[in-house]
């Protein structure tokens, strides 16, 4: 049994849920949990490159944004 | 529903699954583009498209309960605002079971909703003496429990009421109220409360007293 906060709990589960999308390793994933618990998860999505990841995984990143935004929008 | 950008929403979708942007595009023209992401099997894609398109689906989930959560004046003053709120944090999980406690305030407002356990709703899984010292950190008049029900069965089980019993019983010496555990079954929530499901505080903490309505 433990005591996360909901924030916490959704944090994790969207940086698993990241790696999962983009295939990263466990460094990448431990670098994405801690951009978002640190900066928050919009922050991170608008600024992956200052967190030291590959271009390719910023590009990535970038849609998904664009994805989620789409979807936020639109009431998906 | 049209979506503005269409077309870079289709190409930015294509690039991170590997979905076809022509087979896209083709189910667009009679289809809403957001059934893509809702139903993804309708389009016949490679398991692992729709694999990532799943993935995708829960992180937008994710996406939307951190959104709520920054909601922190919610006021749970009815049965209908607290089924609304867990579904909002609940109604997406479909992979697994997860228990929440809401601790509320004299004045019902929400001082903290905690994830306390995800598995199953047994009592391994949660331990009543925990809850009260996380209640009495909070400083809490009462508490909500919620949890869902991954396979969508909308009813309160014999452990969901055993569970909510004990957390009655513990709380109750120290003046804490347990005013309702609401159960999440995909899009729709029940609440034991109104259910006549909610058991009453058994000072004897042995004999489980269902109120039948």
């Amino acid at each position: 049994m433990y005591f996360l906060s909901i924030e916490e709990a959704e944090q994790k589960r969207m940086a698993e849920l990241l790696a999962n999308i983009l295939d990263l390793n466990d460094v990448n994933k431990d670098v994405i949990l801690r951009a978002i618990e640190h900066k928050g998860i919009d922050y991170f999505l608008e600024n992956p490159k200052l967190f030291g990841l590959s271009s390719d995984i910023c590009l990535k990143i970038g849609y998904i944004k664009m994805i989620i935004e789409t979807l936020f929008r639109e009431g998906g | 529903m049209v979506i503005d950008h269409t077309e870079s929403f289709l190409k930015c979708f294509a690039e991170l699954t590997g979905a076809s942007y022509e087979k896209m595009k083709d189910y667009i023209v009679n289809n809403n583009p957001l059934n893509i992401i809702n139903h993804p099997y309708t389009n016949a894609f490679e398991r692992n498209v729709i694999d990532k398109i799943q993935h995708l689906k829960e992180f937008y989930a994710s996406y939307e309960v951190l959104k709520n959560a920054e909601n922190r004046d919610l006021r749970i003053n009815s049965t209908e605002v607290a089924k609304d709120y867990f579904l909002s944090l609940l109604g997406n999980l479909k992979e697994k079971e997860r228990i929440l406690i809401s601790y509320l305030d004299a004045g019902q407002k929400i001082i903290e909703t905690a994830v306390v356990s995800e598995g199953t709703v047994n009592e391994s899984a949660i331990y009543p003496r925990e809850i009260a010292k996380q209640a009495l950190f909070n400083d809490c008049m009462s508490i909500i429990i919620a949890h869902n029900h991954p396979g969508e069965a909308l009813n309160a089980s014999k452990e969901d009421i055993a569970l909510t019993q004990k957390l009655i019983d513990v709380l109750a010496p120290l003046n804490i109220k347990v005013l309702d555990h609401i159960i999440v079954a995909g899009k729709t929530a029940i609440s034991m409360m109104e259910k006549g499901l909610f058991p009453s505080h058994d000072p004897n903490n042995g004999v489980r007293r269902v109120v039948e309505r």
